[in-house]
């Protein structure tokens, strides 16, 4: 058995009572939306007419929010139907970033996350979801397609039918007869944010227009859509920028003694693992603050679902922030140089803290950006950066200055490239989608671009690539280099993670 | 009927009339935990428009407050399903700005100051100066006012017994321009036409998705365009209604009675008229 929805568009007159006794049936407060009539005007008077799309979860069959969730919030019933427990729930807003589909809110009242749920607790009943009741043209038609005698199997049979965004491989189980397409293509319509009855889409981001897609010979204007706020905040860009400098913090000393047999990690170790645990733990305080219900943090490690990237995560960042620890103590009671068996494994400990972020945003399939193969390369690449911005910034009195600068060039030369050539191929190749292209586009062209060609290109590449080019043996350009780096990568982790969130998916 | 299965499926659309008195569901707020809530189901009327479609107010045992409105399916105008004033009735219900008592202006006019009054105060202060406007001879000096004249016919009788012509309603400014042409034409104030069944159907400025009669006739208009009626729409703006058309004319505010004749002159001068229908059905000769 596996529940799904028709919705034929013949019959909808885009009425919106499926919306109003959802959110009557659902106790769904203000400004959020289990489902919703999306609107699309086409056309030049007097050959226009509004399209009508009924727009929700569509019950995947690979659910990508149940993948990501990391305490099995999100689940698949037997029946198809994905549901949720709120009592579960950490508001880390993880399946808002895995849905494709901009189905989930988080609750303002509760502070969870939560999106239609085919009003499981009335199937259970034995009762259709409330919005197939209610609509007074019966074009929302429930049922299970695994039934052929079912009217959603004979409709689906007879009809020719279409899913939103079939690119995304998530297998939706919500079809749509007659699907127009201006509206069923995220993008393809122009999206101002102003509609009929009012501006509900504040993120100007979001609303610019599909760049550089060919002018459709006939002009299309969404006229109502509700308002999807971008889930992450800034503490998810920074986090990744202490993160970064976190899990990175011994790696380029450790390179350096191995590739020029510079042994500078002695002097600085014990700075290092307490500069190292200082940002891991700003780190894990940005992560908890991000999330709507932070009290329950702690879920994630008593109660995680091994799936998720986000919740192995948290295991591989108390495993590296035990091995930093460790790596100080000694570093700091043991006798000298003892710390060195713990070196190599703190920083493989730090390449793993680094680089899982990559699959967590692999997972994040609402953000096609984010889907990058690039991007585990591009964390660790980022690490050697920052580790060689952190050498270039000490103070040259801690350890052999010769030595000290010897290994921030060789640090930041490596990072620079390594980071530089991932740039390159995360903006300059084609993109998989068109909504990684879109985002790409916000990024390189639309409201991000000033912070990313100043700040993450010029100042975090282009400028200190010069200085050390130019001033290689400066101390001066060296520190200015480093400086220059951590301040462009902390604008490069701005864009890419807002500009990733800024493309709509309804 | 009592039970009310959807044909090949195992989900029914609305509880059987024998458990109406005891209805059982999950509480959708404790969900994914199972938590019964017993209802008892009262059918009642929507008035949020005068196609006064069925209602049923789910009534929590427990607390004894309406917790949910669905459509009532043996209604059989709007057989169950309702529009989205309908589950809409419960803020109406609930709202924190809903006059529960008679109120008396206690400042000056305009300082939105009032106190609770009681329903005899109301009927003594304003029987006692309707009687006295009358029998002065100030009876043009009293109008009754009134959102929607549901009562049919008490009222203006009333009014009559009192030799008064002050019976007012949105209805004026509203659907009495389209009420009286229909009584004129047809004899009933608001006709209900076998859309189902229509192989045509012409909207004048009256929606599929707005306004009033919408839920029953909107359901029907699109039963006869799923079996083959063409819809054409007359409407100044795109409404819904328009969009759903087969055909579209975006009249000029104001014109279509000019319209509505030229079409009538160009039916009569090329007969496009079934003359035999027209003899026997309204004595056309």
């Amino acid at each position: 058995m596996r529940y799904g929805f028709v919705i034929d568009n013949r019959r909808c007159i885009g009425c919106h009572a499926c919306s109003v006794a959802c959110k009557a049936e659902n106790r769904v407060p203000l400004g959020v939306y289990r489902t919703w009539v999306k609107y699309v005007e086409k056309g030049r008077f007097p050959n226009t007419r509004r399209y009508f799309q009924v727009t929700r979860c569509n019950h995947c069959e690979d659910p990508p929010c149940v993948a990501i969730c990391p305490v099995g919030a999100m689940y698949q019933r037997g029946d198809g139907i994905v549901d949720f427990d709120p009592s579960r729930c950490i508001g880390c807003k993880a399946c808002m970033q895995a849905c494709p589909y901009d189905a989930i809110y988080v609750d303002p009242e509760q502070g969870t996350a939560a999106k239609c749920h085919y009003c499981a607790h009335r199937v259970d009943a034995g009762m259709e979801p409330s919005c197939v009741v209610v609509c007074p043209e019966h074009a929302i038609v429930a049922g299970d397609i695994d039934d052929p005698a079912s009217e959603v199997s004979q409709l689906l049979e007879r009809e020719s039918v279409r899913v939103r965004r079939p690119e995304q491989e998530t297998g939706p189980k919500l079809f749509y007869v007659e699907a127009e397409e201006t509206a069923i293509v995220p993008g393809a319509a122009a999206n101002v944010g102003t509609y009929m009855w009012g501006t509900v889409n504040e993120q100007a981001d979001r609303a610019l227009p599909p760049a550089g897609q060919p002018a459709s010979p006939v002009p299309a204007l969404v006229a109502y859509d509700v308002e999807h706020k971008r889930p992450w905040d800034w503490q998810v860009p920074v986090y990744f920028w202490t993160k970064s400098i976190a899990a990175g913090i011994l790696a380029v000393p450790a390179l350096a003694s191995l590739a020029l047999g510079v042994e500078v990690w002695e002097h600085v170790d014990t700075l290092l693992g307490f500069l190292g645990l200082l940002f891991m733990a700003v780190t894990v305080g940005l992560l908890v603050s991000d999330l709507s219900r932070p009290e329950r943090f702690f879920r994630v490690l008593t109660n995680p679902q091994p799936r998720s990237w986000l919740a192995r995560g948290a295991f591989l960042l108390v495993l590296y922030s035990l091995l930093l620890a460790a790596f100080f103590l000694w570093s700091w009671i043991g006798p000298d140089g003892a710390a060195s068996v713990l070196l190599w494994p703190t920083v493989i400990g730090g390449v793993l803290a680094a680089a899982y972020t990559a699959f967590l945003f692999g997972q994040c399939e609402g953000c096609d950006l984010w889907q990058t193969p690039l991007l585990p390369l591009h964390l660790v690449a980022q690490c050697v950066l920052t580790s060689g911005a952190v050498l270039a910034l000490l103070p040259h009195s801690l350890a052999p200055p010769s030595d000290l600068r010897r290994a921030a060039v060789f640090g930041l030369g490596l990072g620079l490239v390594l980071h530089g050539l991932t740039v390159l191929g995360e903006f300059a190749l084609p993109h998989s989608t068109d909504s990684a292209r879109r985002a790409a586009a916000l990024i390189t062209r639309g409201p991000f671009r000033i912070v990313f060609w100043i700040g993450a290109i010029g100042i975090g590449v282009a400028l200190p690539a010069a200085l050390l080019i130019f001033g290689w043996c400066s101390p001066l350009a060296v520190g200015f280099a480093g400086a220059g780096v951590l301040a462009g990568l902390l604008a490069f982790e701005w864009c890419f993670v807002m500009g990733g969130q800024g493309v709509a998916n309804s | 009927m009592s039970e009310f299965p959807r044909p090949g499926s195992n989900l029914q659309s609305h509880p059987p009339v024998e458990r109406w008195d005891d209805w059982v569901e999950n509480d959708p707020e404790a969900w994914p935990r199972k938590v019964e809530r017993h209802y008892r189901l009262i059918p009642t009327i929507c008035f949020n428009c005068e196609a006064a479609c069925g209602l049923l107010a789910y009534i929590n045992k427990e607390t004894g407050q309406i917790d949910k409105i669905e459509g009532n399916p043996m209604h059989p105008g709007s057989r169950g399903r309702i529009c989205a004033k309908g589950p809409a009735v419960l803020n109406q219900v609930h709202s924190a700005d809903r006059v529960l008592y008679p109120m008396k202006r206690k400042g000056p006019r305009g300082s939105n100051q009032w106190e609770r009054t009681t329903w005899d105060e109301v009927l003594e202060t304003f029987g006692s100066r309707i009687r006295k406007a009358i029998q002065e001879g100030r009876g043009e000096e009293v109008m009754y006012h009134v959102g929607r004249p549901g009562h049919d016919g008490y009222m203006e009788r009333v009014l009559q017994g009192w030799g008064i012509d002050g019976h007012n309603s949105h209805t004026n400014i509203c659907s009495a321009s389209a009420r009286l042409g229909y009584v004129l034409w047809q004899g009933a104030d608001r006709p209900s036409p076998d859309h189902a069944n229509a192989r045509c159907i012409l909207l004048i400025s009256a929606h599929l998705e707005a306004g009033h009669y919408f839920n029953p006739h909107a359901q029907r208009i699109i039963e006869g365009k799923m079996d083959g009626a063409k819809l054409i729409v007359i409407d100044p703006r795109l409404s819904n209604t328009a969009s759903m058309a087969d055909s579209w004319l975006a009249s000029h505010p104001g014109t279509e009675t000019a319209l509505l004749l030229a079409m009538a002159k160009v039916i009569l001068d090329f007969g496009r008229f079934d003359a035999r229908f027209m003899k026997d059905w309204v004595n056309w000769e």
